[in-house]
Order: structure tokens, then C-alpha cells, then sequence
């Protein structure tokens, strides 16, 4: 139904934002992980997010100015992007994976970044569920004109 | 001077239910608002029916997205919420034309 678009797009802000704090937590998690399956250490990972292109599918008719089908249709994970910023460097020379001036590599994850990150994450959510609740009640109210 | 340009949102609604145009005839008025009373009841009967999946799927761990489920509940009560409203709307004005015969 075109009457739930603003619906679906905050359903997909949604998706968008638990996402980016799966990311997140992955990212936390890994802080310290000097080892991964492709080898190196784990390096920060970040969403990268497109948004999504209006839809022209319908017939308009004489009706072609209308504005609402120019609004895009939300937003979209394209993919998971990696952090090339330089790694943490400590020396470490009784750690398994020191080289041979005893340097370890570890991840370039700040974890003060993370946080804040976490937090926009949160409340990003919190404001898509604000604006579907709001899409939601506006038509409810508009079903009261038959009353 | 009020502008006319109020109008616009009502003019809008044709395009979202495209057998509501003007007619000719009795009988199409009547085909039409039937078919429009069934599209309702068909889009109300699939949003119900995927809130159920959704919700099925949910308990038995088959998706990660709590808020799909619940989109799906507030579609399937807001569409439920309207077809009732129109219910009440198709019943009351089918009472005013049989009273019209009896007076």
C-alpha cells in the first residue's frame, strides 16, 4: 500500500541503524584481536550506507506535479567498509605476535570513537521509531474524520 | 481569498485507488465500489496474514529484526482500524437508503 511509505521508511532506517551497531559492537569486541582469518591484525570496520531512489512506477496521470513521488524510499546497506587508518603500534616483545623489534600491531579501534558512535547509533533508532509512531498515530487521527 | 489549491490532497486520493473516477452509469458505481470494498478487504487480509508469518517467524528464531515484526503488527491494525471504519460507514448508509423507502 502507498499509504505505509513513510512507514517503510523508517523500517528501513531501522534495519540501517541496528546494522551500524552491529558494527559497532563487532568493532568493540575486536579491540584488541591482533589475529584474523585473512591475516593481520582486525581492522575498523564502518557501514556504508546509499539511499535509496524514489520510485516512478505508478501511473500518475494528470496528476504528474505531485510531490510525493519524488520522496526517496529510505535508506540502504551497500556494503561494509574498512578502516585503512594507521594501526596501534606497542611494544609488546613477549607477545606471540611481536615481530622481530618486538612491536604488535593492534587494531585501530578507538574505543572513545566507538562510544559516540554507539550513542548517534541509539539515537538514530530512537528517532525513526519516533517518526514511525508519528506517521502511525497521524493516520489514526485521520480516521477519525468519520467519526 | 481562500485558494483552491486547498483541494489538491482530495484530487490526490484518485491516484491510489484508480477505479474511483467519475462515472456513467449506475452499474459501474456499483462494480466499482465493490471492487474497491474487495481490494480493501484482500490488502487488509495480506497485511494480517504476513504480521502472522512475521510474528511465527520471530518466536521460532528465524529473523533478527524485532522492528520488522512490529511494522507488520501497526500495518496489519492500522489497515483493520480503517476496513472496520468503513464497515461502519457502508452499514450506516445502506440503514439511510432502505429508510428512505419505508417513509
Amino acid at each position: 500500500m502507498a499509504l505505509f511509505n513513510s512507514i517503510n521508511t523508517s523500517g528501513s532506517g531501522l534495519s540501517a541503524e541496528q546494522l551500524r551497531m552491529d558494527i559497532i559492537s563487532n568493532n568493540i569486541a575486536n579491540i584488541n584481536s591482533t589475529r584474523t582469518e585473512a591475516g593481520g591484525p582486525y581492522r575498523r570496520q564502518k557501514p556504508v550506507f546509499m539511499a535509496k531512489e524514489p520510485q516512478f512506477t505508478i501511473d500518475l496521470g494528470p496528476f504528474v506535479r505531485s510531490p510525493v513521488w519524488r520522496i526517496g524510499q529510505g535508506v540502504r546497506a551497500v556494503g561494509i567498509d574498512t578502516d585503512d587508518s594507521p594501526l596501534r603500534k606497542e611494544y609488546q616483545p613477549n607477545h606471540p605476535d611481536a615481530d622481530k623489534d618486538g612491536y604488535v600491531l593492534f587494531p585501530n579501534v578507538n574505543i572513545v570513537v566507538e562510544m559516540t558512535d554507539m550513542i548517534e547509533a541509539t539515537r538514530a533508532y530512537e528517532a525513526n521509531v519516533t517518526a514511525m509512531r508519528s506517521a502511525k498515530q497521524m493516520m489514526m487521527k485521520s480516521l477519525e474524520i468519520g467519526r | 481569498m481562500i485558494s483552491i489549491n486547498g483541494l489538491q490532497p482530495t484530487q490526490e486520493m484518485f491516484r491510489y485507488s484508480p477505479v474511483a473516477k467519475p462515472t456513467s452509469s449506475a452499474k459501474n458505481i456499483v462494480d466499482s465500489f465493490s471492487s474497491i470494498l474487495n481490494q480493501g478487504l484482500q490488502e487488509t487480509n495480506n497485511l494480517e496474514n504476513q504480521s502472522d508469518t512475521l510474528t511465527r517467524m520471530l518466536v521460532s528464531g528465524e529473523i533478527e529484526n524485532i522492528h520488522d515484526v512490529m511494522i507488520a503488527a501497526e500495518k496489519a491494525e492500522v489497515a483493520i482500524n480503517l476496513t472496520m471504519n468503513i464497515r461502519d460507514k457502508v452499514i450506516r448508509a445502506y440503514d439511510e437508503i432502505m429508510a428512505m423507502g419505508s417513509r
